[in-house]
């Protein structure tokens, strides 16, 4: 037993020794202090294992990860790694899956912010790091807006599609911050109105109404809100996404409070989900044109025809005219690159001559 | 900036080592002063993918329900099990404190053994003599258990393992 122990302790007591030694010499390399950080957050992994299998102590599988990953949080802030974040989000999400409590949802809360809070603190350094941080935090704090919607009885896809839109809607960021708060936000905002464009979507809801749930939901709500506004004079196109997105966000939201998972009203929020859905798409598509931008149009192309596509597993349409239909979106989506193309190209000619 | 890091990084230090300490202080001082009792079990064999292999463990239980304490009684052979459960901490006698919040749960459910023997150990479980009995030995202080050994019909399962394997 005493060796089994001194082998628990032996790999934290090096690494840690380790971590003195980048802090006192190595400070400035950025390889000392990452290998080191996750050398030492694996060390703490492996002690606690060790420890629980030489007492064989019952598997609280919970209580062990977020234990471990509470213990490697300083380590983030103290080395300046990124690493260990990833590792640290693991665990809290792991947690907060396996406890399904009211008061884990509030703890989830705090442990994201006490992780997400190391990212902001370094919101005004470039480089790659940055970028990747921030790519992990958003991720991450979707799977958290996911399992906070489970623990708090919320519509999921409600819960979700406030958190992409907050993402959209927040300004003022360093440049290398705007890819991924965008590409996030964007995708994930427009998978989520696509899912909601289905009947079905409307049709089954929790029974329960849980209050920190509605409230938790309605801040985030007037959250993206207070950032949308701010949006209207610099973006037009934007602020007319968002506030869309808005739009459906508090039509689910009144669907979830108020009950109405029944006729007509499911009926009607899908029709309303399907023309928001496609009148963002053509807007996307004539802003594109407008502003010859291959990527806007294609967003908006893309949305159309997914949501044209989507229709054909609702409907009992013909095999023959599903071809006849897939033929002219094709035709369509070439044709319009082609004329943005083409407008491109104009000036050069110009120029040229 | 480096002057500032060292001390709190010292105080994490401590931090992370005193959790696994605190761990091995209760348990060893339960395995040294506990008194000691046999529970009989039926295993089987996961897999822990952080802590290897074990052998899972039911232990045998008269009673069930919500409460943080099981009264432990001794049968006419010499065998323990949970006899009441209870909310309230008992002031005498022996008793263990449930491994799960909600419902009373016997913190006997994992002997961790050898990555090897582990799965020898469940195949031998399997394949035993219906008289012969598994049972594990623990100890027992201020609703503390801590498992000491299993057995099978009073040996060792790592002896009964070494003794196949040769």
């Amino acid at each position: 037993m005493f060796l089994r122990v001194t082998l628990a302790f032996l790999p934290l007591v090096i690494s840690q020794a380790l971590a003195f030694f980048t802090i006192k010499r190595r400070y400035d390399s950025l390889a000392w202090r990452e290998s080191v950080a996750i050398v030492v957050t694996a060390s703490v992994f492996a002690a606690i294992a060790i420890v629980g299998q030489v007492f064989h102590l019952p598997g609280d599988y919970a209580a062990y990860v977020l234990t471990c990953g509470l213990l490697s949080l300083p380590m983030i802030y103290i080395l300046d790694a990124v690493t260990p974040l990833i590792v640290y989000y693991w665990t809290i999400l792991n947690w907060a899956a396996l406890e399904q409590s009211e008061f884990s949802a509030l703890i989830l809360f705090v442990l994201f912010a006490a992780g997400a809070a190391f990212v902001f603190a370094k919101r005004n350094q470039e480089g790659a790091r940055l970028s990747y941080m921030t790519w992990i935090t958003l991720i991450t704090g979707f799977v958290a807006a996911f399992i906070l919607g489970d623990i708090l009885y919320c519509s999921l896809l409600l819960i979700v599609l406030c958190y992409f839109t907050l993402l959209l809607s927040v300004e003022d960021l360093p440049d290398s911050l705007h890819p991924p708060f965008k590409v996030i936000g964007l995708t994930g905002g427009l998978i989520t109105l696509a899912v909601l464009t289905y009947s079905g979507m409307w049709e089954y809801q929790y029974e329960y109404i849980d209050i920190g749930g509605s409230l938790f939901v309605g801040g985030m709500l007037i959250a993206a809100l207070f950032f949308t506004v701010k949006t209207f004079k610099r973006d037009k196109l934007k602020f007319s996404f968002l506030l869309s997105m808005i739009f459906v966000c508090v039509m689910r939201y009144c669907w979830d409070l108020l009950q109405l998972a029944i006729m007509p009203y499911e009926f009607i929020f899908m029709i309303l989900s399907n023309l928001i859905l496609l009148t963002i798409g053509i807007g996307f598509i004539v802003h594109g044109v407008r502003h010859t931008s291959l990527l806007t149009t294609n967003i908006g192309m893309t949305s159309v025809c997914t949501l044209i596509v989507m229709r054909f597993f609702d409907s009992e349409m013909d095999i023959f005219w599903r071809g006849v239909v897939f033929l002219a979106l094709g035709t369509a989506f070439l044709l319009v690159n082609l004329k943005i193309l083409r407008i491109k190209k104009r000036p050069q000619t110009g120029v040229e001559q | 900036m480096k002057k500032r890091l060292l001390p709190i990084l010292i105080a994490v230090f401590i931090i992370q080592l005193f959790v696994p300490i605190y761990m091995i202080i209760g348990k060893y001082d339960t395995l040294r002063t506990g008194e000691e009792f046999k529970f009989k079990v039926s295993p089987v064999d996961p897999y822990d993918a952080f802590r290897g292999r074990y052998v899972s463990l039911n232990a045998r239980q008269e009673v069930s329900g919500g409460g943080k304490y099981g009264i432990i009684a001794i049968d006419t052979d010499g065998y323990a099990y949970i006899e009441t459960i209870t909310d309230e901490k008992p002031k005498s006698g022996a008793y263990v404190k449930s491994s799960s919040r909600d419902w009373f749960t016997m913190p006997i459910e994992r002997y961790y053994m050898d990555e090897k023997l582990a799965p020898k150990a469940e195949s031998l479980t399997r394949q035993r003599d219906e008289n012969k009995i598994t049972y594990v030995t623990v100890r027992v202080k201020n609703g503390k258990l801590v498992i000491s050994g299993l057995f099978i019909d009073g040996a060792a399962i790592e002896d009964i393992i070494n003794t196949l394997a040769d």
